[in-house]
């Protein structure tokens, strides 16, 4: 089930409300019930998918801490390398068997070689995340940083955990092992928090992130058909849709886990106010960027190595990141572009601090604050083309018109899906840009009467605005496709 | 450190909660009362429009019966057809903005009866977009045609649909193209629900609405009993089930939520409804009144019937061009045509995969609906209208051979009926349609160049056909 359905809002009050009339004892064994539940929702024989990473992890983390223990680097090490080949093997079955054989026909043609057939398989939901999550307590436990887990159950319920089974964030077991395992009680700032977290994770999915798709999709399923500002308007709509969508869904997730008492990992913060690329990719999707970072980046030497292994290590981690996000080439583009990026900004840093003292902006500077976020605002929409076309020559047509003469072709879109989809960024721009003023927040979270009405009524106008604006057609959230 | 429930705080949450939510859904209600008014107003002009048009359309029947000469006569049969031609196109401008407005287009013309068509066209969107009946009259003017395909019907829809149908007054066809499809008793792939088109949101509810005219020329269409006879019909074996019938899957439940929601949705304006709140906003701004047609005035229609017999020139029928008119899923609305409509998409050819499952009692519905056709007289033809070739695997499998097993079993239903089949998709499939994915907005649908190719390549076979029928060798 998704999020933003019906049967999640008959799920959850149910499973938090017998969460907690549960004694202590019991409640792990219910919230397992319950998320194998959630995920059977989607498409119940790939519970067994689930299962086997589970049993393959639990069993490898095992085996490799004894081995260790007792002396045997080398089986540890072997034990902890077939376990994380057999993962990496399941994502590479389940998510990547198309891009191979594309891939190898490709370059099979080109020596007339005969067409491979490679079967065909749906995608578990998830599968990257739950398996990133498991790859990531393996290491850990191999590395040492952390015990590995004897209960089966409460491993399972680490990975299996619903509020973010399915679409992250991906979460440490150093953070998630202790909370499930403690008891929680009832407590007003949690409900209270995650239920604030929930409506406007819900309204960051279903009212924005929904309603933009419609004008993205008309973009991108026909860029021909558009040109000039006619694309610019279909980027910069992917742009605030993606991250709508995706930070709504994990607004949700972390809402939904608070209001049981546990304090998932943040995974956005105002990434699209950043002033750099590096400070772009330190607040998106920062559960996934720091597992790159600590499991793939650091390992291969991080930034304590010379330049050239540096820009090597980072174009590998954004490449990787790159594929992770998607089965398609383009994919990897978007990702090696970020890489590009990142090394660009490192080697353009001291020539920018040079001419901003000459030009007298000194930093924090209102000026040179707002250039430094709308040119990184610029190259991270112009790197999400390669993310959203739905081909290489679609992404290169998007770079090639967009400075062209106007057309466009949303005649197809009701008025009103349109006034909606541009109004509603800039009411979303709007509160977290207020959200960042200090004083508002004090004001508005204040234990005033006054603040408590202007609560109320800013929370029913959002469930009004979720119920009248919001595209209930069941869209799928983006990241679901990994 | 918490170390018990904050039992305290509980009434202090669930009170905020009860509060959000009432003023949340309070602000709703009052806007979906707001489109409810604004949707009954247009309905009530609408309605206004068409009683006048029906009135008129009366005073002419009158001076039709008591015309002199068949030259009186066949100008006021003219001007009958005209204005009926005109309130379709009233009809038409009112509701182009609407999704898929060629159901709407469809159930009006059942229900008001343009065109009195004598041969009619049923089955999926496959012959919805790719049969345009402008082709087959030119080809044989002699007929009357009327394209009543609509996208997702299976054998079941038209069952119900039939009921509808009879209930309308509409005349009977002498001809159904029934046109049929390898999958079309895939519930999972149709499922079109006529409990939907009936529903106030729906097409078909929204055309029973304006039939409730106070008009004695224009009579209440009853809502027929649908309810299913099941003694035609075999008891469910026992076998992997594809989504349900809509029999088996009813309108509303508590126990199954997708047909609770889409019940809910059809029937909250607020809801289905969605994207006409500019036009209310318009409404209320323009005073809660919608304007009626300028020539809403009949007081002095004997007057200009009259004129009219003075003549001796038969009026020709008014031909409308129409803005470009797009919907949401693409469909030109302004290219509607007698129930067809054309759709472009921008479609590579590229191969996808369609999980396919057949449900038998679609089957049983199938045959049931041909009964039907043959205990009123009615002549059916199959034809299964061509699909591009290289576009799809079924259930991963490049090889598949459900279209050619389900293609059998059409073919020895139709030969044991005595039904000619013409299959687009096999003996009379051509490279210059099935192989080109040019003429395809998908691996099934037919664009508007293709949908013009295959009209007029079936307007020939079916002329051939009909004249082996009309002079059997």
């Amino acid at each position: 089930m998704l999020f933003n359905s019906i049967e999640f809002l008959i799920f959850f009050p149910i499973v938090v409300t017998v969460f907690f009339l549960l004694p202590h004892k019991f409640r792990r064994y219910f919230l397992l019930a319950a998320s194998c539940y959630f995920y059977m929702s989607f498409i119940p024989k790939y519970i067994i998918i689930l299962l086997c990473t589970t049993l393959i992890d639990f069993f490898g983390a095992l085996g490799v801490e004894r081995a260790r223990d007792a002396g045997r680097k080398k089986l540890s090490k072997a034990a902890f390398l077939v376990a994380i080949l057999l993962n990496v093997g399941m994502l590479v079955f389940f998510k990547y068997l198309g891009l191979l054989e594309d891939t190898i026909n490709f370059f099979g043609h080109m020596i007339d070689m005969r067409t491979v057939v490679l079967p065909e398989v749906v995608l578990p939901i998830g599968i990257s995340f739950h398996t990133f999550q498991s790859m990531g307590y393996l290491i850990d436990v191999f590395l040492g940083r952390e015990k590995a887990e004897k209960n089966f159950i409460d491993f399972s319920l680490f990975l299996m955990f619903f509020p973010q089974l399915v679409a992250g964030p991906i979460e440490r077991s150093t953070n998630l092992f202790s909370q499930l395992k403690e008891e929680h009680f009832l407590c007003y700032s949690d409900i209270s928090y995650g239920g604030k977290m929930m409506l406007w994770g819900m309204f960051k999915k279903v009212v924005v992130a929904d309603n933009l798709a419609i004008l993205a999709d008309a973009v991108f399923n026909h860029v021909e058909s558009f040109s000039g500002m006619g694309l610019v308007v279909g980027v910069l709509a992917f742009t605030v849709q993606i991250y709508c969508d995706f930070s709504g869904y994990s607004d949700i997730a972390i809402g939904a886990a608070r209001c049981m008492g546990i304090h998932l990992m943040k995974n956005f913060d105002m990434p699209y106010f950043s002033q750099s690329v590096p400070e772009f990719w330190r607040r998106w999707h920062i559960s996934l960027s720091t597992w790159f970072k600590d499991y793939v980046y650091i390992p291969l030497g991080g930034n304590r190595v010379s330049k050239p292994r540096w820009c090597f290590n980072q174009l590998v981690t954004f490449t990787i990141s790159g594929i992770w996000h998607g089965a398609a080439f383009t994919f990897v583009a978007w990702g090696a572009l970020n890489g590009i990026y990142i090394v660009i900004s490192r080697f353009l840093k001291p020539i920018r601090e040079k001419i901003k003292s000459a030009v007298g902006l000194t930093p924090g500077h209102l000026l040179s604050n707002t250039m430094a976020m709308l040119t990184t605002f610029t190259l991270i929409s112009l790197s999400w083309v390669f993310f959203r076309a739905n081909s290489f020559a679609d992404a290169f047509y998007v770079f090639g018109n967009l400075f062209t003469k106007t057309t466009y072709d949303f005649a197809h879109i009701a008025d009103f899906r349109i006034y909606t989809a541009l109004a509603v960024p800039l009411l979303l721009f709007l509160v977290e840009a207020l959200m960042t003023v200090p004083q508002v927040v004090e004001h508005y979270n204040a234990r005033t009467p006054v603040a408590q009405v202007v609560r109320i009524a800013s929370y029913a106008l959002l469930l009004f605005i979720i119920i009248i604006f919001g595209a209930y057609d069941n869209k799928s959230f983006i990241y679901f496709q990994f | 450190m918490q170390n018990k429930h904050e039992l305290s705080a509980l009434p202090r949450v669930i009170l905020k909660g009860i509060i959000v939510v009432a003023i949340g859904l309070s602000l709703a209600f009052g806007m979906n009362a707001a489109m409810q008014h604004f949707l009954d107003a247009e309905v009530e002009a609408v309605k206004e429009a068409n009683t006048r048009a029906a009135e008129r359309a009366a005073l002419l029947e009158d001076a039709l019966r008591a015309a002199e000469g068949e030259a009186s006569a066949a100008i006021l049969e003219a001007q009958i057809a005209i204005a009926k031609r005109e309130q379709e196109e009233n009809f038409y401008q009112r509701y182009k903005h609407r999704n898929n407005y060629q159901a709407l287009g469809q159930f009006y013309e059942m229900h008001f009866n343009t065109y009195s068509a004598d041969t009619i066209l049923i089955g999926t969107s496959r012959a919805e977009y790719g049969i345009n009946p402008k082709y087959l009259e030119e080809a044989m003017p002699e007929r009357s045609w009327f394209n009543f395909s609509l996208d997702g019907t299976n054998p079941e829809y038209y069952v119900k649909w039939w009921e509808y149908f009879l209930e309308s007054g509409y005349p009977i066809p002498d001809t159904i193209v029934y046109c049929v499809d390898w999958f079309m008793c895939d519930t999972n792939w149709l499922w079109r629900r006529i409990s939907n088109d009936a529903s106030p949101s729906g097409a078909l509810g929204t055309v029973l609405q304006l039939r409730k005219s106070t008009s004695p020329a224009v009579p209440e269409a009853p809502a027929p009993d649908v309810s299913f006879d099941a003694e035609g019909i075999l008891p469910q074996e026992e076998s992997e089930q594809s989504r349900e019938t809509e029999e088996e899957r009813p309108e509303f439940s508590l126990f199954n939520l997708d047909a609770t929601i889409d019940y809910l949705f059809n029937r909250i304006p607020i809801i289905y409804a969605r994207d006409r709140i500019p036009e209310m906003i318009a409404f209320y701004l323009n005073g809660a009144k919608i304007a009626l047609p300028e020539d809403n005035d009949i007081s002095d229609e004997l007057a200009k019937i009259e004129e009219m017999l003075q003549n001796t020139e038969i009026p020709e029928m008014p031909v409308y061009e129409h803005e470009r008119q797009v919907d949401q899923n693409g469909s030109i609305t302004s290219t509607y045509y007698k129930g067809h409509i054309v759709r472009e998409k921008n479609y590579t050819g590229a191969r996808s995969n369609r999980t396919f499952s057949d449900n038998e009692r679609q089957w049983q519905y199938f045959e049931q609906l041909l009964d039907t056709f043959e205990s009123h007289g009615i002549h059916v033809v199959f034809v299964e209208p061509p699909e591009y070739s290289k576009g799809r695997y079924i259930n991963g499998d490049r090889n598949s051979t459900a279209m050619e097993d389900c293609n059998d079993r059409i073919r020895a239903i139709a030969e044991e009926r005595g039904i000619t089949f013409l299959n687009y998709n096999g003996e009379l499939a051509s490279a210059e349609i099935n192989e080109d994915y040019t003429k395809f907005f998908d691996w099934g649908h037919l664009n508007g160049q293709g949908s013009i190719l295959f009209s007029t390549r079936l307007a020939e076979d079916l002329k051939a056909y009909f004249s082996t029928l009309d002079n059997p060798s």
